[in-house]
Order: structure tokens, then C-alpha cells, then sequence
């Protein structure tokens, strides 16, 4: 049982580096700057004007 | 102080996260600009709030969606699912402002009783979150082009109160300049947000309950991530409180995971046994039974 539950924290563990890594990557490659790019500018989809 | 946490917890992170002072002022029109913007906050929070500080996730997520040459959203994704792996939805519980206001309009008193939804309309209607998650945020931005190329974020544009609230209600009244451009869209969204605020006076976290497609991605991984809820089944005697005082309509005891859970603590601040805690010892009753 304790093998079992370990195994599943380790796994959980590899995941969250895994999901770092690709938010990583993904940011070095520029999407941060896109997400900036819209989150920088009043949206007029999310104010409803369209 | 111990007892009202949570809620200290929800408004100072909501505060803290809509800290830009300058922008509520009349007549700027400005947004906070700063480094802080490359960055999602965990909760539902809207990018055009004027006092916004951090990226809105589901916004983010379509906006790389939207783009001219498709890619995969590695950044969001992974950010959100780092997240999702390491506490599932106790974001949803401690760290989203639309979360609170929810909560605090259930709190308002009414003449009439409570809104009990019976569970033969209360569990499809779980479902629709997926739904909008799945077609209104990723599908639809994803394949969907106007016909001069640009991708279109369908939730926030036709769907989302926390934009219209934070966004629309505050922009609108503090620039006169946006004032002329209002049509269906925005009475649209005006409507849809009445009805998300008035709804949540009689029933608890309607928007998260059956909408709301963070809560839904942030259940994905309430079953795998590393902070759960564990019952300690020496000291559970089955008595059933704390499904009683679940608001979020959860049996914590038969499944502390549950996709439906925003690991808000109310059931182990009620347990008289403590059989209940948060642990990343995802463990529970029927693992240790075995
Ligand atoms: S379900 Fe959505 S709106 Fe509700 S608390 Fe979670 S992220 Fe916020
Ligand atoms: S099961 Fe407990 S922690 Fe989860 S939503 Fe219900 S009261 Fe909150």
C-alpha cells in the first residue's frame, strides 16, 4: 500500500516538472509575450463592447 | 480570526491581485502595464479589470488560441496544470475573487428558503462546464477565423460574467469615451451576469458549480494532485456531518477527491472526530481498508 501511494507522489511529482518544463518552453518561445500582449491592451470581448 | 481564514485569505489575494490603484481612477483609462502581465493568476480574474496586475488564465489560454499560426498553448497549459497537479481546485476555495463574491451573495438573507437543486438536474447540469471549457475556450478559438483571419475568444466575449464585472461594469463607468460603443453584446453580457449575481443569492457558487471552465480544467487533477484531502479511518464514525455541511454538495468521506470538491475545509472544520485534514498523503478510507 505504502509502494502504492509513494509511487503515485512520485508520479505527481514527475508530472509538476513536467508541466514546469512546458510552461517554460512555451514562454521561451514567446507565448508569455502574447498573453502580455493581450493582457496589457482593455480586451473589448471580456468588456462586452466585441 | 482562525475561523473567518479562508475568507481573510480570498479577500487579501483578491486585493492583492487587483492592486493597481491607478487605474480605478476616473477618466485614465489606463491598465497596469507592468512585467506582472506575462503572468496568469491562478483564479478566474480579468485581465481588464483596471486594477489588474496578472493575466486571467481562460483568457490567456484562447488568446494564444486565437492566433494567426496555430500552436500549442505550452505556457498556459503548463502553467495551469502545475498548478492543477500540485493543489487540483483549493485554488477555487482560497484564491478566486469571483469564487468570494459568490459566497458572500449566498450569505444575504431571503425570505424564502435555499435553493436545494435535486440531484437528477443538478448533476447533468455539472457536466455544462466541460462543455464550455471544451468548446467555448479551446474548440471554437482553436478552428474558428472572422473572415479577416482573427480567432475569437467565444468565452469572454459571450459568456463570461467575471469579464463583464470586472472588466465591462468599471471600464464603462470610469471611461466616458467607451460609453457609445455599447450595444446587444454588452446588455448581453450585462443580462448574463444579473442573472450568474442574483442566482448566487440562492444558490451556492452557481457560476462554479455548473460554468465555470477553470474549475473544470482544475478538476482534471483533483484525483492525482499532490495536496488532497485525507480521512483518517480510525477516527471517521461515519456519522455523515460533514456531507451535511458541504455547500459544493460533496460526501467527503466516500470520496475526498471528488472533481466537485474546491478543498474549502468547511467539512473538516465541522468533523467532531478531526478525521478529516489536508495532506499530500493523498491516502483515504478505501485505499487503507484494503
Ligand atoms: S470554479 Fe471558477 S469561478 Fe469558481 S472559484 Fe473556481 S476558478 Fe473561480
Ligand atoms: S468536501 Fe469539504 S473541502 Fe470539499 S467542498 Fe465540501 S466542505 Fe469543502
Amino acid at each position: 500500500m505504502k509502494d502504492i501511494h509513494s509511487r503515485s507522489v512520485f508520479l505527481t511529482l514527475l508530472l509538476i516538472l513536467a508541466a514546469v518544463c512546458m510552461s517554460v518552453l512555451g514562454a521561451a518561445a514567446g507565448e508569455a509575450e502574447s498573453v502580455f500582449g493581450k493582457a496589457a491592451v482593455i480586451c473589448m470581448e471580456c468588456i462586452g463592447i466585441g | 480570526m482562525a475561523k473567518h481564514l479562508r475568507k481573510i485569505i480570498q479577500t487579501g489575494w483578491g486585493l492583492l491581485t487587483n492592486a493597481y490603484v491607478k487605474g480605478f481612477l476616473p477618466g485614465g483609462q489606463t491598465l497596469y502595464t507592468g512585467p506582472l502581465k506575462h503572468f496568469c493568476v491562478p483564479g478566474m480574474n480579468c485581465y481588464s479589470c483596471p486594477g489588474a496586475l496578472g493575466a486571467c488564465p481562460v483568457g490567456a489560454l484562447q488568446a494564444v488560441l486565437n492566433e494567426r499560426h496555430r500552436r500549442f498553448p505550452a505556457y498556459v497549459f503548463g502553467c495551469l496544470a502545475a498548478v492543477g497537479l500540485f493543489v487540483g481546485r483549493f485554488i477555487c476555495g482560497w484564491l478566486c475573487l469571483f469564487g468570494l463574491l459568490q459566497e458572500l451573495l449566498y450569505m444575504i438573507p431571503v425570505p424564502i428558503p435555499k435553493l436545494d437543486i435535486p440531484d437528477k438536474i443538478d448533476r447533468p447540469l455539472r457536466r455544462l462546464k466541460y462543455l464550455v471549457l471544451s468548446v467555448l475556450v479551446i474548440g471554437l478559438p482553436l478552428l474558428y477565423r472572422t473572415k479577416y483571419g482573427a480567432g475569437v475568444p467565444f468565452f469572454c466575449k459571450y459568456l463570461c460574467p467575471v469579464g463583464t464585472l470586472q472588466g465591462g461594469v468599471f471600464q464603462v463607468l470610469l471611461n466616458d469615451t467607451l460609453r457609445p460603443a455599447l450595444g446587444w453584446l454588452f446588455r448581453w453580457k450585462m443580462l448574463l451576469l444579473a442573472l450568474c449575481l442574483l442566482s448566487s443569492v440562492l444558490i451556492y457558487r452557481p457560476f462554479c458549480k455548473y460554468i465555470c471552465p477553470l474549475g473544470a480544467f482544475y478538476s482534471l487533477f483533483q484525483r492525482i494532485s499532490l495536496i488532497r484531502i485525507r480521512l483518517d479511518n480510525n477516527k471517521c464514525v461515519d456519522c455523515g456531518i460533514c456531507q451535511r455541511v458541504c455547500e459544493m454538495k460533496v460526501d467527503p468521506h466516500k470520496d475526498p477527491d471528488s472533481a466537485e470538491c474546491i478543498r474549502c475545509g468547511e467539512c473538516m472544520k465541522a468533523c467532531p472526530m478531526h478525521a478529516l485534514s489536508f495532506s499530500i498523503i493523498g491516502k483515504h478510507k478505501r485505499q487503507s481498508e484494503d
